[in-house]
């Protein structure tokens, strides 16, 4: 996870925009690379990622420095994900289908082929439609974003053994999906 | 260590290195002798971990930090409107002083103006009447003034200059 200075924190809890935009730009591609990958809808994800921006804005003032402040965005960052996965699919009436053309075109720009980007991207989102919305969120912190156990614990707010068990659910899910492929082929 | 055993950690703690140097030896050992969970190691790595290699990050568009910014911009203004500063307070004392200063020498001059030009009349008048009396009165006569209008200037005039 990247380090946020402190003195940075310190400036924006008393009202510097110019370092708060810092600080979003050190955390808004994982905050919003979550609410894309779980939530498998743009507009929800900038919707996410706006509301979880304005609430950090707004409670800077309460960071105690008890964890980092990305640890501590990754939190606030989660919870809005997956309550706006309850609230669009409680409204929507039923599951989400993952959606691969919600991402290539937004992620980083890469040295890769293009179309090589393509297809990964394609075979990220059926990899993840096999899985629910908090299995998805444990892969995504592990695979993508690298966290550790204890960080994505810290993250995600559950114990450690529930990150282990979490992850171990959503392989098995990933292995038996790629098996079910391998046999209508 | 057993395949339960192994397998268990294979798929979390092995392949994410989460596990110490001692339990890692002893998984390393009986994946050496036992070539299902080798298997199942591969079939792991290949399916549930490698694919997500090399997916980079998805970042927001320009509009949602805009968007941020403005919220949270918005917010600031409003706040410093309930508590100006200082040197809002200062500036704004300032303004009113400036206003009424202006105001007050407008009227001065005004006033100051309006005198002068009485004077001037009557200072003219003054002269045709420091000629003759007589021409004077004749004048005023000819005028068809009443008789006491030139004293009622004269008065008019000092009052106001005075």
């Amino acid at each position: 996870m990247k380090k946020i200075p402190p003195e940075l924190i310190i400036k924006a809890a008393d009202g510097d925009i110019a370092a708060f935009e810092e600080i979003y730009r050190h955390t808004s591609g994982f905050v919003y690379s979550i609410a894309l990958r779980v939530l498998c809808n743009r507009p929800e994800a900038e919707d996410v990622t706006q509301e979880v921006f304005i609430r950090v804005y707004k409670n800077l003032k309460n960071f105690a420095f008890r964890s980092s402040l990305s640890t501590w965005i990754y939190r606030i960052a989660m919870n809005a994900t997956l309550n706006a996965r309850n609230r669009y699919s409680r409204q929507s009436g039923n599951s989400v289908e993952y959606d691969d053309e919600v991402h290539a075109p937004e992620t980083a720009p890469s040295a890769d082929d293009p179309e090589d980007v393509r297809e990964k991207e394609a075979e990220l989102a059926r990899l993840l439609a096999a899985l629910s919305p908090e299995h998805r969120a444990c892969v995504i912190l592990r695979e993508i974003e690298g966290l550790s156990y204890g960080e994505m614990a810290d993250a995600l707010h559950i114990n450690i053994n529930t990150v282990r068990s979490r992850l171990s659910r959503a392989r098995e899910a990933l292995m038996a999906a790629a098996s079910k492929r391998g046999d209508e082929r | 260590m057993n395949c339960d055993t192994t397998r268990e950690l294979l798929i979390t703690d092995y392949i994410d290195n989460e596990l110490d140097p001692k339990r890692r030896e002893a998984v390393k050992r009986h994946l050496a002798g036992c070539p299902g969970c080798s298997a199942f190691e591969a079939e792991v790595l290949k399916t549930a971990v490698r694919p997500f290699k090399g997916i980079s990050q998805a970042r927001p568009p320009r509009a949602v930090w805009e968007n941020i910014a403005f919220s949270i911009g918005g917010a600031a203004a409003a706040k410093r409107r309930v508590f100006p500063g200082p040197a809002l307070f200062t500036a704004t004392l300032a303004a009113v002083i400036i206003a009424a200063a202006i105001f007050l020498n407008y009227h001065y001059d005004e006033q100051r103006s309006l005198g002068l030009y009485i004077e001037e009349e009557l200072g003219y008048l003054s002269s045709l009447g420091s000629n003759t009396a007589s021409q004077d009165d004749d004048i005023l006569a000819g005028m068809d003034l009443p008789s006491d209008s030139l004293s009622r200037v004269r008065n008019f005039s000092q009052d106001k200059i005075v």
